[in-house]
């Protein structure tokens, strides 16, 4: 079951946020504060890499509670899944996140780059893969 | 050795074009109308659409016509039916039908959302612009080549708005008007 998902631009902002059914609703300021410390974190989890692996960044955070999931775009745009611990193919699916914004966001004539995404296309794509009841 | 030039090409050559660089550069083309004038913006998609569509009617007459031109309505809509959208999108999804009331205005819908329309999403809540007004003024364009002048304009169909709201993506209607003198010569024809 998944909790949270997320999608963070290159500076930190939040630019996308979706709840799932059952899951406390975070409210904005935890949002913000949300954004740049995965962002840091993401950015320290590459300086702390022992010397001789590859500088990944922030991948995956298991806990006995949760789990959370990070794969960044070339651009540096992070796509974020919180799911409980018995989750599998997390990265895949945020893979198939990042598919989706790069068609039904970046091909829209209507999106401002770093702004919040509110497209109705997007939450469809978003819905189905994530399988969330209306 | 002489040199090939595109004149020896063949001329029915069809070369499929990505649709990511179509979506691409069609989003330019929007961003572009937009800073030029946002509530302009269908006039401005369909100013473009008019002279491809002349040129269209060119190709399709050379290729597939044998240099043949059509002299009736319902042939000109059969032309952009099996013709000009398979040239377009490559496949024939559409469905002519003439307005209930009014017999100068005809109706192409489409069955499947177009390319114009598959990303350009507008944010929930705001008006709603159809950016398939492009593909309007290329009908429209290739209509009025024809001698067949006429204002098409392209309407998102109200009988799928409650389908919107279920997750499915809005389907565009294209409403042809005809001119009188169409109807007047179209009337003189089928005397003779």
């Amino acid at each position: 079951m998944h909790y949270n998902f997320f999608i963070v631009n290159k500076i930190g902002l939040l630019i996308y946020e979706r709840k799932f059914p059952g899951c406390a609703q975070l409210d904005s300021s935890d949002l913000i504060r949300f954004g740049a410390t995965l962002s840091a974190l993401h950015l320290l989890s590459a300086v702390v890499t022992p010397s001789g692996l590859k500088k990944s960044g922030l991948k995956m955070i298991s806990s006995k509670f949760f789990k959370l999931c990070c794969f960044q775009s070339p651009t540096g745009v992070k796509f974020c899944l919180v799911s409980d611990p018995n989750t599998t193919d997390m990265e895949k699916m945020c893979k198939k996140a990042y598919q989706y914004y790069s068609d039904y966001v970046l091909k829209n004539p209507f999106y401002e780059l770093d702004q919040q995404i509110r497209f109705e296309g997007f939450d469809r794509e978003i819905e189905k893969l994530f399988a969330i009841k209306q | 050795m002489k040199k090939s030039t595109i004149y020896d090409r063949n001329l029915k050559l069809r070369k499929e074009v990505s649709a990511s660089s179509f979506y691409f550069l069609f989003s330019e083309i929007i961003q572009y109308s937009i800073r030029q004038d946002i509530h302009d913006l269908e006039k401005q998609l369909e100013e473009l659409g008019i002279p491809l569509g002349a040129r269209f009617l060119e190709l399709i007459i050379l290729r597939e016509k044998g240099s043949k031109k059509e002299t009736t309505i319902v042939n000109m809509l059969m032309l952009i039916k099996n013709n000009l959208w398979p040239l377009m999108f490559n496949k024939n999804n559409c469905v002519v039908e003439q307005h209930m009331d009014q017999e100068n205005i005809y109706m192409i819908k489409e069955i499947e959302p177009n390319m114009c329309n598959q990303f350009a999403s507008l944010p929930r809540g705001q008006c709603h612009m159809n950016c398939a007004s492009f593909i309007a003024g290329i009908i429209e364009g290739l209509l009025t080549a024809a001698k067949f002048p006429a204002k098409v304009t392209a309407v998102f169909d109200d009988g799928e708005e409650a389908k919107a709201e279920e997750g499915e993506e809005k389907r565009t209607v294209y409403l042809i008007k005809f001119e009188d003198e169409v109807l007047v010569r179209e009337a003189k024809s089928k005397k003779f």
